[in-house]
């Protein structure tokens, strides 16, 4: 087999300057995003177990206490927003700089759309009595693994926004490489990535 | 720059890889059953990671490092859980 080749194996794996053939900005930015996925994946974990633990009884029925079609126009709204940076990352591999911009920016305006609706969301709960060790529906835990799971999420969230208004306003200077807009991108779907299981794990399951 | 992240792909693919997404999410929504759920999220997470970012653009061995890795520290995570959650 040529896959236990040594000079096969040490061009595939050896690393050298440009492990996998990709620059080494992108490829720290995978190894974070790995990592950052599996702190999400602990989170999920421990629900579940708690889930289990306490068992589907006495489990409050979130189709009771979220509003489902709000939470899909969050859904919406973050699927959207990695649609226009998927864009943009495409406008800027192909030079298109005005194209970029003006997807950057629309992807920005999701993000702010996105972080407003969890406010109102977590503003609800609130008023509703939930808090951290408190759940007016019933079991603690449930509020608790609320506000961790998508408290951390909207905190990505807001670190995305950040990242992306400071390299928009870089490139409105006309200092982007599409480099470094596709490394914005790819955290940005890593936070779309993320809700996916947020919202199939927690709002759905 | 390296030869992977020359690759473009179009608009359009991008576009019709939304309008795949939004589908699954409706129906996960409105036919709220737990494989249904699960298979949603595996094809949404498939097509996020491949398409948008660009998985599939890169070698093979670097989208088996990644995929696998957090695939397989997942399900460690999951299965070893469960008969523990399920005892308490």
């Amino acid at each position: 087999m040529s896959a236990t080749n040594p000079s096969v194996v040490q061009e595939r794996w050896g690393g050298g300057n440009s492990p996998y053939s990709m620059s080494w900005q992108k490829l720290l930015m995978w190894w974070f995003i790995i990592s950052d996925f599996l702190i999400f994946a602990g989170f999920l974990a421990a629900y579940g177990f708690n889930r289990l633990a306490v068992g589907n009884a006495n489990w409050p029925d979130q189709t009771e206490i979220f509003h489902m079609n709000f939470i899909a126009a969050m859904t919406f709204v973050l699927i959207t927003s990695s649609a226009t940076m998927a864009t943009a990352v495409a406008a800027a591999k192909k030079e298109d700089s005005a194209t970029a911009k003006r997807f950057l920016w629309l992807t920005i305006l999701g993000g702010i759309t996105f972080l407003g609706m969890q406010a109102f969301e977590w503003k609800g709960f609130i008023e509703e009595g939930a808090r951290l060790h408190t759940n007016p529906w019933g079991v603690p835990s449930f509020s608790a693994f609320f506000f961790a799971i998508t408290g951390l999420h909207g905190t990505h969230v807001l670190i995305g926004v950040i990242v992306l208004l400071v390299v928009t306003i870089r490139a409105a200077r006309g200092r982007y490489t599409a480099g470094g807009i596709e490394l914005a991108g790819l955290y940005w779907h890593f936070v779309d990535l993320v809700w996916v299981f947020v919202f199939g794990c927690f709002y759905l399951i | 720059m390296t030869e992977a992240s020359h690759t473009v792909t179009s608009y359009r693919t991008y576009w019709i890889s939304w309008a795949c997404l939004l589908t699954l999410t409706i129906i996960m929504i409105y036919v709220p059953n737990f494989w249904m759920v699960l298979t949603g999220i595996t094809i949404k997470a498939a097509v996020i990671s491949l398409v948008f970012m660009h998985l599939n653009h890169e070698r093979t061995d670097f989208m088996l490092t990644v995929l696998l890795g957090i695939f397989l520290t997942s399900l460690v995570l999951f299965v070893l859980m469960i008969p523990d959650g399920i005892a308490m």
